[in-house]
């Protein structure tokens, strides 16, 4: 894997495209009887990454984790209650709407449901010029046919089939569209969530070999948000996994797949299937007890120790820091450690 | 529909039988075609399907959208949506009777008593307005003519087996008051309430989480092997099966592509499908730079190609396939059973061999 080597040496040498510090977002319970608001849902509590240029950052986490309202945050789509999130050097959640319109040029973001997220009364060719009618100045008017084909083309689509509507389209050509309505305004970075989740595995492939060639030729950044883990290994430069609105840890993608040392990552790892699992290196069988707890109601300290297996007094009183451990990468567990049961697959 | 079904007690299994008991399969499906009619022309959703479930086994049935994997179990089931679908043909035969032959009425009775199915989406399937524990006993108080009382004592005893932590003081509760995962832990407790003899799950754990879809995996493999019950898992997901299943049939554009035991299809696949499936999945502990997809879209059923469905996506594909359907026959030398529907097996297979 020296490709991945090269890759983090270059991000570590330039200044991040993406900057998030310690963001928290916040949504209000409303109680319609006492019209007033009875809680606080901390879907985002103390997030904090940088996105270097040319790298995929995976975000992996299960439901309620708060994956997804961190990238919602970062586009302005929800605001945030806390913390800064800088991209190019300007403080985005400082900015008022029309402030963050030059912004939104530069980060665009591909849907998990191609479907939904496309206007079914508009044809490909209009779904892809629209980006240009709202940013004029990006591309000329004289040259949006041109340009429309020229981007299908590049996500593997037929120009020819520009004039089409989107049920005319398989799903994975429909995430083909999203994905040239995503790159119409020459973005630098782009948020994938759940892109290829609701795809047959198929055609998932070809959409994950499709996102690989665009970050190598247009020197894409991608903040990829999944549940699934293999996929995130594959394309991911480095990985943060979140639970419950934190991330609990964060490292380069071999590392924090080879050598995880926080038990919630661990858990995740273990609970994979694998195809062939009879052939597969021999892994820790961790099955953690229950469900994510509420995001309303968070547990004090640690947010994992209701399901950890590790859990002492001391993870209810005292919030582990997610800091570097044991010399590796940062992890945010008391009793870091990797594991001692797990074959680390050679690589 | 009171007191137990004549069935229930007829076919009273065997304790302690060896749980992969050879001799005669609990269910025998036989070319059976499912066809849809649409307003733009009629749809093969299931083109001549045909296996065996026998007792104590589990088998997993692959395949992606559009494969006719989730019609197969709808039919079997007698769920067919209606008046759109319809079962065209074939057999499906549940300890020797044919279940398409026989009246409605008792077809029905085996539902739920013999043969009971577990959906995708626990929370559509589930009634939001009564509590858990009156829809597991409703189970005992229709097919078994128990009380209130003894319905309810048999739901919490039921929801502590499917692992539901505190059942005595949430039996009372309403759906929406538990996880996703509980509420699938719920329906498998209704499915299970009649001791079935075959459960059937239709993608049981897409909907949820890798951590619980691990939990209800777990739950599901320990019930078939107490209870010795056969069971069908219906999925898309070749790694979530390989743990549990002992036989595969893998299912493309309504018919079987491969079928037989799990290992020796994932080792050896002999189908150009199969094997493009298991490379077009990332692995996540020998890792590659690129992914080798299958190529093109998935199949038109309105329009299927002449031959093989396969052969426009195929990298084996010849004029033959366009010519000739190939049919489902033996592949290897082996003594384990194994079939594939490719003209080129045998190439398909020295490829594996080549990759691994």
């Amino acid at each position: 894997m020296s490709a991945s080597a090269s890759e983090r040496d270059r991000a570590v040498t330039a200044s991040p495209l993406l900057s998030v510090r310690d963001l928290h977002t916040t949504f209000p319970v409303r109680s319609r009887l006492l019209r007033r608001t009875v809680a606080h849902v901390q879907a985002v509590s103390g997030v904090s990454f940088d996105l270097y240029p040319g790298e995929t950052l995976g975000l992996v986490g299960e439901s309620g984790s708060g994956k997804s309202t961190v990238a919602r945050t970062i586009l302005g789509l929800e605001k945030a209650t806390a913390g800064t999130v800088t991209f190019d050097g300007r403080d985005l959640t400082s900015l008022s709407a029309s402030e963050m319109r030059p912004v939104r040029r530069d980060v665009q973001m591909i849907f998990q449901d191609p479907y939904s997220s496309l206007n079914p009364r508009r044809t490909v060719e209009e779904i892809v010029r629209e980006a240009w009618e709202i940013h004029p100045g990006v591309v000329p008017k004289s040259r949006w046919k041109d340009e429309a084909r020229e981007l299908l083309e590049r996500v593997g689509l037929n120009p020819d089939h520009a004039d089409r509507y989107p049920h005319q389209f398989s799903g994975g050509q429909r995430q083909r569209i999203g994905i040239a309505r995503a790159l119409a305004l020459h973005p630098k970075l782009i948020i994938c969530d759940e892109a290829v989740s609701a795809l047959d595995v198929s055609i998932q492939a070809q959409v994950l070999n499709l996102l690989q060639d665009l970050q190598r030729d247009l020197g894409l950044t991608y903040l990829f948000i999944a549940h699934d883990l293999s996929v995130v290994r594959h394309v991911s430069t480095r990985v943060a996994v979140m639970y419950l609105g934190k991330i609990v840890e964060m490292a380069g993608r071999r590392e924090i797949f080879e050598q995880p040392t926080h038990p919630y990552t661990q858990a995740l790892l273990s609970a994979v299937p694998v195809p062939r699992p009879w052939d597969a290196p021999r892994r820790a069988e961790i099955v953690v007890a229950g469900d994510i707890p509420s995001p309303a109601n968070p547990p004090s300290g640690c947010r994992f120790r209701t399901r950890c297996w590790k859990a002492q007094p001391r993870c209810a009183d005292d919030e582990p820091a997610l800091q570097p451990r044991l010399g590796l990468h940062p992890s945010a567990c008391h009793f870091a450690e990797p594991l001692q049961t797990a074959d680390t697959a050679p690589m | 529909m009171t007191g137990p079904t004549p069935h229930t007690q007829a076919h009273e299994r065997s304790a302690g039988a060896p749980l992969r008991a050879a001799g005669a399969p609990l269910l025998s499906v036989h070319d059976l075609r499912v066809e849809f009619g649409t307003r733009a022309g009629i749809i093969r959703a299931v083109d001549g399907v045909s296996f065996d479930v026998r007792p104590g086994e589990t088998l997993a049935i692959l395949g992606e959208s559009g494969s006719g994997k989730s019609v197969t179990s709808q039919a079997i089931m007698g769920i067919v949506p209606k008046p759109a679908g319809r079962v065209t043909g074939g057999q499906i035969r549940y300890r020797g009777a044919d279940l398409l032959s026989r009246p409605p009425g008792e077809v029905r009775k085996l539902r739920g008593t013999e043969i009971s199915m577990v959906f995708q989406d626990p929370l559509s399937s589930l009634n939001p307005v009564f509590r858990i524990g009156y829809q597991i006993g409703e189970m005992f108080r229709r097919h078994r003519g128990y009380s209130r009382r003894d319905a309810r004592d048999a739901a919490v005893e039921l929801m502590e087996r499917v692992g539901i932590p505190a059942a005595r003081e949430r039996v009372d509760d309403f759906p929406h008051q538990f996880s996703g995962g509980m509420r699938q832990r719920i329906m498998i407790a209704i499915a299970l309430a009649l001791d079935p003899a075959l459960l059937i799950a239709d993608e049981p754990t897409t909907a949820l989480d890798v951590t619980v879809q691990a939990q209800i995996m777990r739950l599901l493999a320990r019930l078939q092997r107490e209870e010795g019950m056969s069971m069908i898992l219906i999925t898309h997901d070749l790694g979530v099966v390989a743990d549990v299943a002992d036989r595969v049939l893998m299912m493309y554009a309504g018919r079987v592509v491969e079928t037989g035991d799990i290992r020796e299809v994932y080792d050896h696949s002999a189908h150009p499908y199969t094997n493009g499936l298991m490379a077009s999945i990332p692995d996540l502990d020998h890792p590659s730079d690129r992914l080798t997809p299958i190529s093109g879209s998935p199949p038109n059923l309105l329009d299927l190609p002449s031959g093989c469905s396969f052969r426009p996506r195929c990298p084996h594909a010849r004029q033959l396939c366009a010519d000739d359907d190939p049919g489902l026959y033996h592949v290897g030398q082996r003594p384990v059973s194994h079939l594939a529907a490719c003209h080129f097996a045998e190439e398909v297979t020295a490829d594996v061999r080549e990759r691994i």
